[in-house]
C-alpha cells in the first residue's frame, strides 16, 4: 500500500476524473468517482478506516473496470488504476474481495483457466476448422495463435478464433497452438495486483512453451491477454524482452490486407462503428490498424463516436467488474450500445472478447443494431 | 431531548427509500471533501458528515428540510465538490450532505427563441455546454473546473474564471431561482423566462447566488444563454520578464476596442512547466504532442469574432515593438481547433498540474488555501505579483502564480509539504500576504472560489464588523437555527481550524 498512499499524497482532490469515469455515469455516486478510490487506498494506508464497517468500500473498489480513463486526465500524474489493484490485493488478502473474483483467481491457480474447467478441453472451439488445426497443435513454428481462455470456453465467443485461424489459413501462414498446455495469461490476477510466485510460474510456462517451439511472433486476438504479455511478463519474469513477438491479431491482420496476403473484396452494406478496446487502445496505444482493416472494405461507411480513440469509454467489461457487479457493466453496455445508435451505426464491430461478451448480454433481441466481431466480419467478407 | 442518530436515520429513510439514505463511512467521506493534506495532518479533527442523502425532486428537500429545521440538524447541499475554500466539509455533529447529482440532474428545458435554459442543481456544467452547442449556444460564465463541476455549484459559489473579464459570472446569467428555504418553505425569485431587464424589488436572485449553500437549498435554475463566437484562434506570448509581459498587456488595453478577447491569461514559468508535463503525458498517450515555452512573463490569449487575422497582426505589432521591451517575446499561434482546445484545457488544469511537474511528496501536501484566490485592481496587479513572490521566498515557500490579468485575479500556489515548521510558517505567511492585500491594494481574499470554511475569518477585516452584522442578520433571516451549511462564510461560529488558526504564534 505504500505506493498507494504515495498516490494519495499527489492527488489534489480537484476532480477532474469523477466526470469521465463510467462506473460514476452509471451509479452518480461520487463513492464511485475515481477520487473516492484514491482516498479509499490512502485511508487504508494510513489505518484510518475499518474496512469492515463499509459495504461501498469494497464496491467501490471492485466495481472499477480498470479502464484508465481517469488516469489519462488526471492533471496531477495520480495512476488510479495502479492504485486500486494495490488495494485489491490488500482487500483480497484481508478476506474482503467478492467471491466472485475469488473464483476466478483461485481458478486461475489450480486449473490454468479462468473458468475451473478442465484444461485439456481448451480446443473445443475448434470443431468447425479441425481441417485447418489439425496438424497444429503445439507445432515447430514461427507463428503462434494464443488463443485465451474466454474465447476457448465460451462458446459464444467461439467464433473470434475460428475465424482467426481462416484468416491465417487463407492467407497460407502457417501457426502453432498450445492447445491443452496453453495457460490462462493471469491477466485476471494482475487486476487484482497478484503477482504472486504461482501466477509467475504459469507466466514463465506459456513462455517457455513457446519458446521451445522455436515461436517468433505470438499473435493475440484478446487485448487483454495482449496487454499481459507485451507489458506485464517482461516485469514479472524480471526481463528485458520477451525472445519473442507480442502482436494484436489486428495488428496482424492488416499486415496481411497490406502485404496483399489476403484481401477483401466484398461490400458490407451497414454502416459500422468501432468500439475501442480500453486494453488495445488507451492503454497499449493501438488505435489505427483496426480502423485501417475496416477501411479496407469497399465502399465501406464507417461513423466515429464523439469520445473515439484516446477519449472512447469502456464497454463496462473490463476489470473484473462484472464478475461481482454485473447489473453494472450491463447497464455501461446498454447505454454504450444506445451512444453507437444515436450516432446511426448499425452494426457495432469488437475487437476483444470481453467487449464482445458485455455487449452481447446487453443487446436483449434489438433490432436496430447488430453486433460482430472484427474477424468473423473479415472472413466473411474475404476474396 | 435531542433527537438520536438512529431517529434521524429512520425518518431520513422514511422520506427518501432507503436507496437515497447512506451512512456508510465512505459515501460520507467521498462527499465531504476537504484538502487531503489536511485531512492527514489534523487526524483528530473528523470532517465527517453523519447523512448521506440523494433527494429525487424538491418535494423530497421540503421534507427534510422541515425536520431537519425542527430538531436543529445541519444540511450541506452540494455538487461536485470542486469547491477550493472547504464549501462542502461537514464542521457540526450529525451534519446530512445533500448531493443532486443522483436524481436532481436534468436539463427540463432550453427555450433557444428567448435565449434560456432551465436545469436541476445536479446537471454537469459540461452537460449544458454540450447541450447548447447542438443549437449554436453556450453558457458564457465558466470557471478552471467547468469540465467537472455541477450547476449548482457554480450558482452556489458564483463561479466565474477565465472569461469573466469580458462575459461576467454565474450571476449574471442567472434568471430565477426555486429556492428551498430553511423552514420548508419554497420560494420563486427572478423570472422564469429570458427576460433581459427587470429592477422590480431587490435583487434576491444576486443574494442567493454566490451564498454557497447557507441561505437556502437551490432546486431549479434559470439560466440566459448566448450565442457561440464564430471563429477563434489563440496566441502565446512568451516575454522572459515579467515587466516586459506587463508592459505589452498595457499596450494591448488601450487597443481593446479594436480587439475581440475572450481570453487573456497570465502564467508564469512553474505553471507552465505544470502544464507542459500534461502535455507530455497526454502526448505519451497518443494524443498530438503540444508544447508551450516555460517563460515568467507569458500571457495567453484567445481572439474571438471577426477579423481574427488582423486582430492577431495588430497584437503581433504591439508585441515585437525593438524599441518598447529588453528582448522580443517568442509567439505561438494556435489555429487548429484541437491544438486550442488543449491548450485551453491545460490552462484550466494547471493548478492541479503544476502536482505533476513538481516531485512527488513524501508528506501530505497543501496549496495554502487562504491566498489561492486573491485579487487586485487590475492595474496594481503586477505589484502585486512581485511582492507576493518575493514574500513567498521569504518563507521557504515556492510561489507559482497564474492568473486573469484583465481582472487582476491572480491565483498563488503557494504549495507546502505539511508538518508543524511548515504550517507555522504557513500561517504567518498567510497572514502578511493579507495585510498587504488589505492595507496596501484594497484587494479581496477570494476572486471566484468563494469563501467557505478557510477564508471567512478574513470577511471582517475586507468589510468591517458593521457590514458583517448585516450579513450575519441576513443570515438569521433566511436560516434562524442555523441549520444550512453551518459555521461557513464568516456569519456563523468560525471554527478554530479556519484560517489555521492555533498553528504557528
Ligand atoms: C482545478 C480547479 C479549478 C477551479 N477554477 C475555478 C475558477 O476558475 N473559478 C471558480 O469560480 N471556481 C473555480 N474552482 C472552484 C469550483 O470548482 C467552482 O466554484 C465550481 O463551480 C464549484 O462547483 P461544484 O459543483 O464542485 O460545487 P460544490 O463544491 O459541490 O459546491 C459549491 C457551493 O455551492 C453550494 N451548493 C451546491 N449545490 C447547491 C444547491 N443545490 N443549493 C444551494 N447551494 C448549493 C455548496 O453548498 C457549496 O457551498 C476550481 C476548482 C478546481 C478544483
Ligand atoms: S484528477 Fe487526479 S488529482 Fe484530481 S481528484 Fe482525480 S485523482 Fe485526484
Ligand atoms: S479506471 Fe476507469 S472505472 Fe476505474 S476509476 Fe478510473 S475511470 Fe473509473
Amino acid at each position: 500500500m505504500e505506493e498507494a498512499f504515495a498516490y494519495f499524497n499527489l492527488c489534489t482532490s480537484c476532480n477532474t476524473c469523477y466526470i469521465t469515469c463510467p462506473i460514476y455515469k452509471v451509479k452518480k455516486l461520487q463513492s464511485f468517482a475515481p477520487r473516492s478510490r484514491i482516498t479509499i487506498a490512502g485511508l487504508i494506508a494510513q489505518n484510518r478506516i475499518d474496512i469492515n464497517s463499509s459495504k461501498r468500500l469494497v464496491e467501490s473498489i471492485f466495481s472499477c473496470v480498470l479502464c484508465d480513463m481517469c488516469h489519462n486526465v488526471c492533471p496531477s500524474g495520480v495512476d488510479i488504476p495502479k492504485t486500486v489493484k494495490a488495494t485489491r490485493k490488500y482487500l483480497v488478502n484481508q478476506k474482503l474481495s467478492p467471491s466472485g473474483v475469488n473464483s476466478i483467481i483461485e481458478s486461475i491457480k489450480k486449473y490454468k483457466n479462468i473458468f475451473s474447467l478442465d484444461n485439456e478441453d481448451r480446443l473445443d472451439w475448434t470443431e468447425e476448422v479441425e481441417n485447418i488445426i489439425k496438424d497444429k497443435i503445439n507445432k515447430k513454428t514461427e507463428i503462434a495463435f494464443y488463443v485465451g481462455c474466454q474465447q476457448s470456453f465460451k462458446g459464444s465467443l467461439y467464433m473470434m478464433p475460428e475465424s482467426m485461424v481462416k484468416i491465417l489459413d487463407k492467407a497460407r501462414i502457417d501457426f502453432t497452438l498450445l492447445g491443452g498446455e496453453e495457460w490462462c495469461c493471469g491477466n485476471p490476477a494482475f487486476l487484482v495486483g497478484d503477482r504472486s510466485d504461482e501466477i509467475k510460474e504459469i507466466a514463465k510456462h506459456n513462455v517457455e512453451k513457446m519458446e521451445n517451439l522455436g515461436v517468433k511472433k505470438v499473435i493475440m486476438t484478446c487485448p487483454g491477454c495482449y496487454k499481459a504479455w507485451k507489458f506485464i511478463y517482461p516485469e514479472l519474469l524480471g526481463i528485458k524482452k520477451l525472445p519473442f513477438e507480442i502482436v494484436h491479431s489486428t495488428e496482424f491482420i492488416f499486415d496481411l490486407i497490406k502485404t496483399n496476403k489476403i484481401e477483401i473484396a466484398q461490400k458490407y452494406e451497414n454502416i459500422l462503428g468501432y468500439q475501442d478496446p480500453c486494453d488495445l487502445a488507451r492503454i497499449s496505444g493501438i488505435f489505427e490498424e483496426p480502423r485501417d482493416i475496416i477501411k479496407s472494405i469497399p465502399q465501406v461507411k464507417i461513423v466515429e463516436l464523439e469520445d473515439n480513440r484516446q477519449k472512447a469509454t469502456c464497454c463496462g467489461g473490463g476489470g473484473l467488474c462484472k464478475a461481482s457487479y454485473e447489473p453494472i457493466a450491463s447497464e455501461i453496455a446498454s447505454n454504450k450500445i444506445d451512444e453507437f445508435v444515436n450516432a446511426g451505426v448499425e452494426t457495432l464491430l469488437t475487437a476483444c472478447p470481453a467487449c464482445y461478451d458485455n455487449f452481447a448480454s446487453s443487446m436483449n433481441d434489438r433490432k436496430d443494431i447488430q453486433l460482430k466481431d472484427i474477424h468473423e466480419l473479415i472472413v466473411k467478407l474475404l476474396k | 431531548m435531542r433527537i438520536s442518530k438512529e431517529e434521524i436515520e429512520k425518518r431520513l429513510i422514511e422520506i427518501l427509500g432507503e436507496d437515497n439514505v447512506s451512512t456508510d463511512p465512505i459515501d460520507l467521506i467521498s462527499h465531504g471533501y476537504v484538502s487531503k493534506g489536511l485531512e492527514t495532518y489534523f487526524k483528530d479533527l473528523k470532517f465527517r458528515a453523519t447523512y448521506f442523502v440523494t433527494p429525487r425532486n424538491k418535494e423530497d428537500v421540503i421534507q427534510i428540510v422541515k425536520f431537519c429545521n425542527k430538531n436543529k440538524i445541519p444540511i450541506i447541499p452540494r455538487g461536485a465538490g470542486t469547491s477550493t475554500a472547504g464549501q462542502v466539509v461537514p464542521i457540526e455533529e450529525n451534519t446530512i450532505l445533500m448531493d443532486f447529482g443522483k436524481h436532481m440532474n436534468k436539463i427540463k428545458e432550453i427555450n433557444i427563441s428567448e435565449e434560456y435554459i432551465i436545469v436541476e442543481p445536479g446537471v454537469p456544467f459540461i452537460d449544458i455546454q454540450k447541450e447548447l452547442s447542438k443549437f449554436g449556444y453556450f453558457f458564457q460564465a465558466e470557471p478552471g473546473s467547468a469540465f467537472y463541476c455541477q450547476i449548482g455549484g457554480m450558482v452556489g459559489n458564483n463561479a466565474s474564471g477565465a472569461t469573466s473579464h469580458k462575459y461576467g459570472t454565474t450571476g449574471d446569467y442567472v434568471n430565477h431561482l426555486e429556492i428551498v428555504l430553511a423552514d420548508g418553505t419554497m420560494i420563486n425569485v427572478g423570472h422564469r423566462n429570458g427576460i433581459v431587464k427587470s429592477v422590480a424589488g431587490y435583487d434576491l436572485v444576486r443574494l442567493f447566488v454566490g451564498s454557497e449553500g447557507t441561505l437556502g437549498i437551490i432546486t431549479e435554475i434559470t439560466l440566459k444563454i448566448g450565442k457561440m463566437p464564430k471563429n477563434e484562434k489563440s496566441m502565446i506570448i512568451s516575454f522572459k520578464t515579467l515587466d516586459d509581459c506587463w508592459k505589452c498587456v498595457k499596450k494591448i488595453k488601450e487597443e481593446s476596442e479594436n480587439l475581440n478577447l475572450e481570453l487573456f491569461e497570465y502564467a508564469d514559468s512553474m505553471t507552465l512547466e505544470g502544464i507542459n508535463a500534461n502535455f507530455k503525458w497526454l502526448a505519451k498517450r497518443g494524443y498530438k504532442k503540444i508544447k508551450v515555452k516555460k517563460r515568467d512573463g507569458t500571457i495567453l490569449l484567445k481572439l474571438v469574432g471577426k477579423d481574427i487575422d488582423g486582430q492577431i497582426e495588430l497584437i503581433k505589432e504591439i508585441a515585437t515593438n525593438e524599441n518598447f521591451y529588453d528582448e522580443l517575446p517568442a509567439i505561438d499561434i494556435f489555429e487548429e481547433p484541437f491544438d486550442q482546445v488543449m491548450l485551453w484545457e491545460g490552462r484550466h488544469n494547471a493548478g492541479p498540474s503544476i502536482a505533476r511537474a513538481m516531485k512527488p511528496p513524501q508528506d501530505p501536501r497543501m496549496y495554502i488555501p487562504l491566498v489561492l484566490d486573491l485579487a487586485v485592481p487590475p492595474n496594481k496587479v503586477i505589484n502585486f505579483i512581485k511582492i507576493a513572490k518575493q514574500l513567498s521566498k521569504e518563507f521557504g515557500i515556492l510561489p507559482i502564480t497564474f492568473g486573469h490579468f484583465l481582472d487582476g485575479n491572480v491565483h498563488l500556489i503557494a504549495a507546502i509539504t505539511i508538518n508543524e515548521e511548515t504550517l507555522k510558517n504557513a500561517r504567518i505567511f498567510q497572514q502578511k500576504l493579507m495585510d498587504k492585500i488589505y492595507n496596501e491594494f484594497g484587494g479581496t481574499i477570494t476572486a471566484e472560489h468563494g469563501v467557505g470554511l478557510w477564508k471567512q475569518s478574513q470577511l471582517v477585516r475586507e468589510y468591517g464588523e458593521t457590514t458583517m452584522n448585516i450579513m450575519k442578520k441576513i443570515k438569521d433571516l433566511f436560516d434562524p437555527n442555523h441549520i444550512l451549511n453551518p459555521c461557513k462564510m464568516g456569519v456563523d461560529k468560525i471554527p478554530e481550524i479556519a484560517d489555521l488558526k492555533g498553528l504557528g504564534e
